[in-house]
């Protein structure tokens, strides 16, 4: 196992460089850079003043030479500076890193707590009204935006409760009331989504599963209902649930962008596109580079789960 | 000190009157020739008195906190290297300039108690004896000599306008001297505009120029508290040297990018003040007493940039063309819902410099007079045409779609591509475009708006419109220091300007500020600073 997990690592060396590479070069092809961002449309700047900028930025070295520079620092543990603000890339990502994560685990868990259930009674009354009614709620939640959703419930509350979950956000170490009450809104926007698409999965893996010949054992040999579900079903439907809810907090750790607008939250999507917006290039490559490397985890451990899961499954190290 | 005038009758009336929303258009049209907004300022829902200085019945308090939705994070807080507007708005608060604009748009002594000017090179400014750093240090000819000449060296604040001073000099303490290369009348617009404050040089030299983190000013208020992307948290100056000002004890700006997130906070109490560009937002506050909704004429203008160099476009009888055939009114009353001014080569606000639209010829829609230009010029049958905009501003696409729309009359065939914004600027800058639409922002002098962009010599000239009686004429206006000939000179050059059409301008924007009503001494101004936060109360603390 701990060969198998030490292959997976380093199988992520070459995946990483890779990414850096596209992204270091395809950043640079973009029209427009930080200077003309920041400068807009204002007139009175002149090219001589954007010139300066640009020098004093680095920007007119080589890319070659700029990667190599670039690069040499991350491996030390540098992720440089923001064009835009000079600020410590690290300690810029280290700020807004719990504000996404918290989300992400939130917005997971009401997509699990809604979706499963869900998924699990569809499967049960498949055929019946009961069915096409948390089908029709699954529809409506992989058919709506969390953005929509998410500005609806907040106007909504604002305007016919007078409650606004506040403006600024606030660690839950510092005040777990104030920070769920942030979180709450955003939080379900997000996880009603992802609940749509885990009730879709965990009803058709239920039904796949329930179809099964060793369910009709577990049955005549006279177990409970309740027993044959959580033991034998569910446990065999987890597969395919797993894998979707790993791709989805690979998703979310990257940042739910327009969300993450809506409400205020200081985290790394927002983070991400307003560099990619400002053209702001160490900040995108860090950005990029971390969620690169935050999929790539996940995955390997949605892998190691699934031997958990499901002891048929071995990773050794002649593979499985 | 020139002086610029308001539209006293319709001011009056608001001041006066509580002006519903509905009766303002309505009376707006009644007055003919006054289109809505066209005081700098028209606030709905409750009275505001014209210079900030509350009604004599009610006496300013001191004290109290403003919480204030901010659109954008301020990137760069060292007003030497500083380029976006949100770090602009924000140092204003923090730094003072030694002229101030007043709503309407006259330069006022602010650090300065005026200036002398013995010839047309040579001004000299007597500091207030008063004015100091909020760390108590006096504002000195030394910082002003300091400030001045990092902004004209091409290190530091590499400022365009201030490479034309030649020498800046401490005379005594509080005397400076200014020696001109050349006679150059904007030089007290630029003294004037909140992107040119003055700083303190002992504390930039004891901080090795790190003003990006660390800030002290000589303004109204101390910035306490920086969180990127979160908040701005201000304190007031305690020992601000305006007697008796700020009112306000604290001012907290929450960086709010989205319209909606600042609409929700607004009703959820959250926060006190919010600024919005489009009006769908702002409707809801309409007609309820709890809220002042100001409507501020801005300088931000609409245009469509021409490339005067190649195809069609470079015959300025095509020009022309365009300009006749496109309905102007019709663009504001469509693309931006009538709110607005139709505007000229000098914005609309601007009311002593900007010659009133209707008298540029071109600006009167006349379609057989554009086809018979079309004809002269060999293009009867009109021909096809790119127009690049960019949806970061949904106006710049609005407008593209009815000037679309409008120049099929004369059988120009446009095609609008859109583009991303940076992609956009790129293409700006480098000149690369048929026609491209885009919001350009005020500028402190009628200069900027003319001889900064279609200069042979500007690197600003994006339409590459080369004319030298033009150059000649704008050089002119540029030196003239007799502030009624440099506005007939300005007259003149507009009225060039019409006739060469190197742009399509469309309209100035309005834009909305919302308030709670119990805050007192809000009195925007056209050009997007808010000088009068130091003036803000609390009715009622």
């Amino acid at each position: 196992m701990s060969t198998y997990i030490l292959r997976r690592l380093l199988t992520m060396i070459p995946t990483l460089i890779g990414v850096s590479l596209i992204v270091f070069f395809s950043v640079r092809m973009v029209p427009g850079d930080i200077v003309l961002v920041l400068s807009g449309t204002r007139s009175d700047i002149t090219d001589e003043q954007r010139a300066q900028l640009r020098r004093n930025l680095g920007l007119d070295d080589p890319a070659a030479v700029q990667y190599v520079k670039w690069a040499g620092d991350v491996l030390q543990g540098d992720l440089g500076k923001s064009l835009k603000t000079q600020r410590s890339i690290v300690g810029d990502i280290k700020a807004r890193l719990p504000v996404t994560i918290e989300l992400a685990i939130l917005a997971a868990l009401v997509g699990l707590l809604i979706g499963i259930p869900a998924g699990i009674v569809a499967a049960l009354r498949h055929g019946t009204r009961t069915e096409l009614a948390a089908q029709g709620v699954a529809l409506f939640g992989l058919s709506v935006p969390d953005f929509w959703l998410g500005t609806m419930m907040l106007l909504v509350a604002s305007r016919y409760f007078g409650w606004y979950p506040g403006a600024q956000y606030v660690s839950f170490f510092q005040d777990p009331g104030k920070n769920l009450s942030i979180f709450i809104l955003p939080a379900i926007a997000v996880g009603v989504s992802l609940s749509a698409s885990l009730m879709r999965m965990t009803r058709s893996a239920l039904l796949d599963v329930m179809g099964s010949g060793y369910i009709v054992t577990a049955r005549s040999k006279g177990l409970r209902e309740a027993v044959v579900l959580r033991r034998h079903a569910f446990r065999n439907a987890l597969i395919p649930i797993i894998t979707v809810i790993g791709l989805q907090l690979g998703y979310l750790l990257g940042g739910v962008v327009i969300v993450e607008t809506v409400f205020n939250l200081p985290g790394v999507g927002r983070y991400t596109v307003q560099a990619i917006a400002d053209r702001d290039y160490p900040v995108i490559q860090a950005t990029i580079l971390m969620i690169t490397l935050i999929v790539l985890l996940i995955s390997l451990a949605v892998d190691l789960l699934y031997a958990y899961v499901d002891p048929r499954i071995k990773y050794g190290s002649a593979g499985h | 000190m020139m002086t610029r005038y308001l539209d006293e009758t319709l001011f009056r009336a608001i001041q006066r009157e509580q002006l519903s929303r509905r009766r303002l258009l309505r009376n707006a049209g009644v007055a003919g020739g006054l289109a809505l907004g066209s005081a700098p300022l028209l606030s709905m829902g409750k009275t505001v008195a014209q210079d900030g200085t509350p009604s004599p019945e009610v006496s300013p308090t001191a004290g109290g906190t403003l919480r204030l939705g901010f659109e954008a994070n301020p990137d760069d807080l060292n007003p030497f290297t500083m380029t976006s507007l949100a770090s602009i708005l924000v140092t204003e608060q923090i730094y003072d300039t030694l002229f101030v604009f007043d709503q309407n748009l006259a330069s006022q002594p602010n650090l300065c108690t005026g200036f002398e000017a013995p010839d047309d090179t040579t001004y000299v400014f007597r500091l207030e004896e008063s004015a100091s750093f909020s760390d108590g240090t006096p504002v000195t000819a030394e910082d002003v000599k300091f400030t001045l000449d990092g902004y004209r060296d091409p290190d530091i604040g590499a400022r365009s306008w201030a490479s034309v001073i030649d020498s800046v000099e401490a005379v005594d303490e509080k005397t400076v001297q200014l020696n001109l290369a050349a006679p150059f009348a904007p030089i007290i617009g630029y003294l004037s505009w909140h992107y040119n404050p003055i700083l303190s040089k002992a504390f930039y030299e004891a901080n090795d120029g790190n003003l990006q983190a660390l800030t002290l000013g000589s303004g109204p208020f101390i910035l306490e508290e920086f969180i990127p992307d979160q908040t701005l948290r201000f304190v007031r100056n305690p020992g601000y040297w305006q007697e008796g000002l700020p009112l306000l004890d604290e001012m907290e700006w929450v960086i709010l990018p989205d319209d909606q997130g600042r609409v929700a906070a607004l009703r959820g109490g959250e926060i006190q003040s919010a600024d919005f560009i489009d009006i769908q937002p702002v409707e809801s506050f309409f007609d309820n007493p709890d809220w002042t909704v100001h409507q501020v004429s801005t300088l931000t203008h609409a245009t469509t940039y021409i490339n005067c160099a190649e195809g069609p476009l470079a015959d300025v009888r095509v020009r022309q063309a365009l300009s006749y055939a496109i309905d102007r009114d019709e663009i504001l009353q469509t693309a931006a819902l009538g709110y607005g001014q139709v505007s000229g080569y000098i914005p609309t606000p601007e009311k002593f410099w900007a010659v009133p639209v209707d008298e540029l010829p071109t600006y009167h829609h006349d379609i057989d007079k554009a086809r018979s230009l079309m004809a002269e010029a060999g293009y009867a049958n009109g021909f096809d045409i790119t127009l690049r905009a960019s949806p970061q501003y949904i106006l710049d696409i609005a407008n593209a779609q009815i000037l679309q729309q409008q120049l099929r009359a004369i059988d120009v065939n446009v095609t609008i591509e859109q583009m991303e914004w940076g992609s956009l600027l790129d293409a700006w800058v480098n000149k690369e475009f048929e026609m491209l639409n885009i919001l350009l922002l005020g500028l402190p002098d009628p200069d900027g708006y003319t001889r900064g962009r279609y200069h042979s010599t500007s690197t600003s000239n994006r339409n590459q419109l080369f004319d030298p009686d033009l150059d000649a004429l704008m050089d002119l206006a540029r030196s003239t220091v007799d502030v009624e000939q440099r506005q007939a000179l300005y007259t003149e050059i507009q009225l060039k300007l019409d006739d060469l059409t190197p742009n399509l301008f469309h309209y100035v924007i309005d834009s909305w500020l919302v308030w709670d009503s119990r805050y007192q001494g809000v009195t925007p101004l056209p050009n997007a600073s808010a000088p009068y936060m130091k003036r803000v109360w609390i009715e009622g603390e």
